[in-house]
Formats: structure tokens, C-alpha cells, sequence
């Protein structure tokens, strides 16, 4: 285990990165953005360790701003193909985001539910939860291939 | 259509997998609670994604217009079911310019409206110009799914140059023997005086000149000119097209050639074309209105490709070249095929006039001694060029710097005094 001055610094640095892959995807690399996420999300777990070292309710609203952030961002890049923007697309991409962030929030709040839940079986537990993770994967994949 | 995936999809896939992962590996339940909202996101916005079909339309006010003048474009954009977002881009051909300048536009379309972007267009000079393509990229409801098209148009705006209108024209030094507006330098019947003379046996009593009869105590004669068409040819040289900063001496040449075709035609000559230049294409001489539309369609098709053929004047049908004609030859007098074409013609016996369309002011001068050296060779050897051609007798005239054609024709006629007081 980290003592708490190491992690600080290590929520510090990755803060940092997080904040100059952010400022890389903007600039351009899209890619920079799947490290954004990483490094903030990393950052944010550290910050909940050094609070209270157990999973919080702070992390929903920071879910729905990981979300928002690179919405947001992406939002942003899209724009730069265009020279004008008819202010209907504006305003839908925002209420969009906003609907976004309140959905993120509920499925944030839901799983810190569920990781509260006291489920006996252990190892059974936890293979479900792998199987769903892997579930939801595999559905990603093929509604993907569908597309 | 072609259907892509925004390249955050992937990234949101690979985070709520790193995160559910790790999470589990790690045993840390707040990385699960990050990587959640993304994880849920990804799959629903996949399955909710849809297929938007958006229609585009291009309409022209007019598909036909003259050098200067304006017409006015619509491009509509409709979507049955409606769209997200399309953006959207109109690429134009460079000879078209349009007001206000084409860019690239993000809308939203609702189920069942017509976007409607109303713009002029302008073209920089004549021609065929396609008005073309509209790239358009539909975002679907959470855009990480899109799909890119272009929309060609189908209209096609034709250019037609500017004409200028010529009093006067060069005249042939022969005629044909049908009834038209120049007159012939042979006597004959017609009402241009032309001499007196004494009266010969088989002669027309009609034509007697009593006045002058009474005057010298013999009987004398009035001769007159007939009127009579020419046939006129324009040579055109589609073998070089000295360009630079835009300008170029094709769009000249052409306008030039267009002005000369009406200016003929409209005195009731025959006018042909013939284009030498990658392949050698050829309109037989013909007179009346539509010819002039003919060779106006004809001319605004004119491309310069460069090319290393070596093309005769054999290759031509005997009626494109009828004998006595009138050969207009413009050119930029910068490739030396066309030289040889108006020499071989003027070996013919053809009566040969070269219009030049000077490239030297698109030649910018040399920077330095040694480019400043080159363009004074260059410069020498047009000037051998056109002496190549006024040795055997083809008159050189050069089109000034406005692009007009008068003062060529112009400088034709005094060549032709000239060439006459010379000979005796």
C-alpha cells in the first residue's frame, strides 16, 4: 500500500497527465483521449482512496463529469470540421450531453448501490460480475459488427 | 453511404473495459462506478443508433450564361425521417466562385423540412463548368456513428465568353464565288466601282458608261466588285496554355476566336474551326446563326493537355481546309507544332493570318542574371518565330493587352495595304 504523501502525489501527477491528454486530444490527437479518461478516472480513485480509502458517493457525480468531459471534447473536435453551426445543433448536442450526464449519474449511483449490496457466495459473486463485464463487451462488439 | 464509427466509440469501449477489469482485478469497486456510465452508453447508443437518408437537390436558375454575368444556385437538404446533424460541404470547380463563399455548414434536419441555402455563382471564366459535389457527413442521435457521402450534381453550366463586337474584319485576300458582303478583289457583277474601261464586243450594253462615253468619244465601260462570301477558318493552337497567377492565354485565344467566329458569320461568311492540340478536332465550314452556336459550343470545350504528338494538316478532311480560305491561326506562338502547322498551310497556298496571344507579360522576368538571360532568349526567339512567318508572308498581329481583337484586325488590314503597294 501507497502512504498517503506518495499518493498525493501520485493523484497530482496523474491529474496532470490527465489534464495535458485532455489538452492533446483537443489538439488533435484523438486518441489522447482514451488517456484522458484513464488518468482522470485514475486520479479520482486515488483522491477516493485518500478520503476515506472506500468507495464514495463523490464518485457519481465524478462518473457523470468523466462522461461530460469527453462528450464535451469530442463535441468540440467534430467543430472543427464545420465553419458554421446552425445554433439548433448547439443546443440539441448540449441537451443531449445534459440527458447524458443525468444518465451517467443513475448507472454511476446504481453500480455504488450494488457494490454496497452484501452478496454471500463470493467467488460466484465475483464470476458473475465478470461474466456480466464480458457481456457487455461481447454486446458492444456485435451491435458494432451490426452497425 | 459509407458508415463509420466516431473514433471515440472505440475509446469509451476500451475504457469501461480497462475500468471493469481492473476493478475486478484490483478489487476496487470505484473503478467499476467510473467505467460504468460508459460501459452502459457504448451499447445503447449502438443499438439506438439509425440509418438517416438525407436527400440533396442543386438547382441552377440557369444552365447557360455569358462571361460576367451571375446565376443563381439553391441547394436543399431534406431528410424523410430526419437527421441529428449533417455536415455538409459544397465543392465547387476553381472557375466557379460563389457568393457567399462556400463553407462547411453543421444542421440540423427536422422529419419532413427543406433546408434551403440560396448562394450566387460567378464564374471566373467561360467554359463547361460543372457546379459540383456536395460532401455531407450525417451524424446519427449520439454521433458516434456516422455516415459519409458526396452528392454529385448532375447540372452542368455552360460559359460562354464574352464577344466583343468587331466593326470590321480582316479580309480574305480571295473570295468564293457565292453572293455575300466582302467584295472581291476580281470584276464582275456587283455595285462596288471598281474601273472604267473601253467597250468590248460581248460586253452589256446595260453597263455602258454614257457620261464618260460622251466625255472621251468612245465607248467605255464601268467594271464593278462583286459581293461575295469568303470562307474563313480558325486555326486554333490547343497546344500550349502559358499560365500564371490564374491568367492564362487559352481563355484569350478563345474569347478572341468566339468574337472573330460572330464577326464572320454575321457577314454571311463560311466559318470553320479546327483545334490542334492533343487530338485535332474540326467544325467544316458553314454559315448562319446556328454555326456561330456551334463553334461557340465547340470552343468553350477547349482544353489545353500537354502532350508530345506531332499532328498534319493531312489528318484533316479536304472540306474542313476549303481552298481560298481565309486561316486565322491563334496562337501563343509558344510551341513550334503550331508553327509548323501555319507554315505547311501557307506552303499550301492558303492565305494564312497569325493572331498571336502574347504570353510574355504571364512570363514574370528573371530574378537573377541568369533567369533575366533566359527570358531574353526566350523572348528572341519568338521574335525569330514571327519572323519565320512574316518571311514567307503570314502577317503576325497581336492581340493587346485588354484580350481585343480590333486592333489586330486592325493592324491585318494595314499588313494587306501594305503587302499590295509593295508588290506594285
Amino acid at each position: 500500500m501507497l502512504a498517503a504523501p506518495r499518493l498525493r502525489g501520485l493523484e497530482a501527477g496523474l491529474g496532470a497527465a490527465g489534464v495535458l491528454a485532455l489538452a492533446l486530444h483537443l489538439g488533435g490527437r484523438r486518441v489522447a483521449l482514451a488517456g484522458a479518461l484513464i488518468a482522470l478516472a485514475g486520479e479520482l480513485v486515488a483522491l477516493d482512496l485518500l478520503a476515506s480509502r472506500a468507495t464514495s458517493a463523490a464518485l457519481v457525480p465524478c462518473a457523470a463529469a468523466l462522461l461530460v468531459l469527453a462528450e464535451l471534447a469530442a463535441f468540440s473536435l467534430s467543430l472543427r470540421a464545420v465553419e458554421l453551426v446552425a445554433r439548433e445543433v448547439q443546443a440539441r448536442a448540449a441537451a443531449r450531453i445534459a440527458v447524458l450526464a443525468l444518465g451517467a449519474a443513475a448507472v454511476a449511483a446504481l453500480v455504488l448501490l450494488a457494490t454496497h449490496l452484501a452478496i454471500g457466495g463470493g467467488l460466484g459473486a465475483a464470476a458473475l460480475g465478470v461474466g456480466v463485464a464480458v457481456a457487455l463487451l461481447a454486446l458492444t462488439g456485435a451491435l458494432a459488427r451490426a452497425r | 453511404m459509407t458508415r463509420r464509427f466516431a473514433p471515440r466509440l472505440a475509446l469509451y469501449a476500451a475504457f469501461a473495459a480497462a475500468s471493469l477489469l481492473l476493478a475486478l482485478a484490483l478489487g476496487r469497486s470505484d473503478l467499476a462506478v467510473l467505467g460504468a456510465p460508459f460501459a452502459v452508453f457504448v451499447p445503447l447508443a449502438l443499438a439506438r443508433s439509425e440509418r438517416a437518408a438525407v436527400h440533396v437537390a442543386f438547382s441552377l436558375s440557369a444552365d447557360r450564361m455569358i462571361e460576367g454575368e451571375h446565376v443563381e444556385a439553391l441547394l436543399e437538404l431534406s431528410a424523410p425521417a430526419g437527421a441529428e446533424r449533417v455536415d455538409f460541404v459544397l465543392a465547387l470547380p476553381a472557375a466557379l466562385r460563389p457568393d457567399p463563399p462556400a463553407r462547411a455548414l453543421a444542421v440540423h434536419l427536422e422529419p419532413g423540412r427543406t433546408e434551403r441555402f440560396p448562394f450566387t455563382l460567378s464564374p471566373a471564366s467561360w467554359g463547361a463548368a460543372e457546379p459540383g459535389a456536395v460532401t455531407l457527413r450525417v451524424h446519427d442521435r449520439f454521433g458516434l456513428v456516422y455516415e459519409d457521402a458526396v452528392a454529385p450534381s448532375a447540372l452542368a453550366l455552360r460559359v460562354y465568353p464574352r464577344l466583343e463586337r468587331l466593326r470590321r474584319v480582316a479580309a480574305p485576300l480571295r473570295t468564293q464565288p457565292f453572293a455575300g458582303s466582302q467584295i472581291a478583289r476580281a470584276t464582275g457583277e456587283g455595285i462596288e466601282f471598281a474601273d472604267i474601261r473601253p467597250f468590248q464586243f460581248g460586253d452589256q450594253v446595260r453597263r455602258i458608261n454614257w457620261r464618260a462615253s460622251a466625255r472621251r468619244g468612245e465607248l467605255l465601260l464601268t467594271e464593278s466588285n462583286p459581293e461575295r462570301t469568303s470562307d474563313v477558318v480558325l486555326l486554333l493552337d490547343g497546344y500550349a496554355d502559358v499560365r500564371h497567377g490564374g491568367a492564362g492565354t487559352l481563355e484569350p485565344l478563345v474569347r478572341a476566336a468566339a468574337s472573330l467566329a460572330e464577326a464572320h458569320l454575321a457577314r454571311r461568311d463560311r466559318v470553320g474551326v479546327i483545334t490542334f492540340g492533343t487530338e485535332v478536332s474540326w467544325l467544316a465550314p458553314a454559315s448562319g446563326d446556328r454555326r456561330c452556336y456551334q463553334i461557340v459550343e465547340a470552343l468553350i470545350e477547349t482544353a489545353v493537355v500537354r502532350s508530345y504528338r506531332w499532328h498534319n494538316v493531312e489528318e484533316l478532311p479536304p472540306r474542313t481546309l476549303p481552298p481560298r480560305a481565309l486561316v486565322l491561326a491563334l496562337t501563343p506562338l509558344a510551341d513550334r507544332r503550331m508553327l509548323r502547322v501555319m507554315l505547311h498551310l501557307r506552303a499550301r497556298g492558303f492565305d494564312v493570318v497569325a493572331v498571336e496571344v502574347s504570353p510574355v507579360a504571364l512570363v514574370p522576368a528573371g530574378r537573377d542574371g541568369p533567369g533575366e538571360l533566359a527570358r531574353r532568349l526566350w523572348l528572341l526567339s519568338r521574335e525569330a518565330l514571327r519572323f519565320q512567318l512574316e518571311r514567307v508572308g503570314v502577317p503576325v498581329v497581336a492581340l493587346d493587352e485588354r484580350g481585343s481583337v480590333a486592333g489586330a484586325v486592325e493592324e491585318v488590314r494595314a499588313y494587306r495595304r501594305f503587302a499590295r503597294s509593295a508588290g506594285g
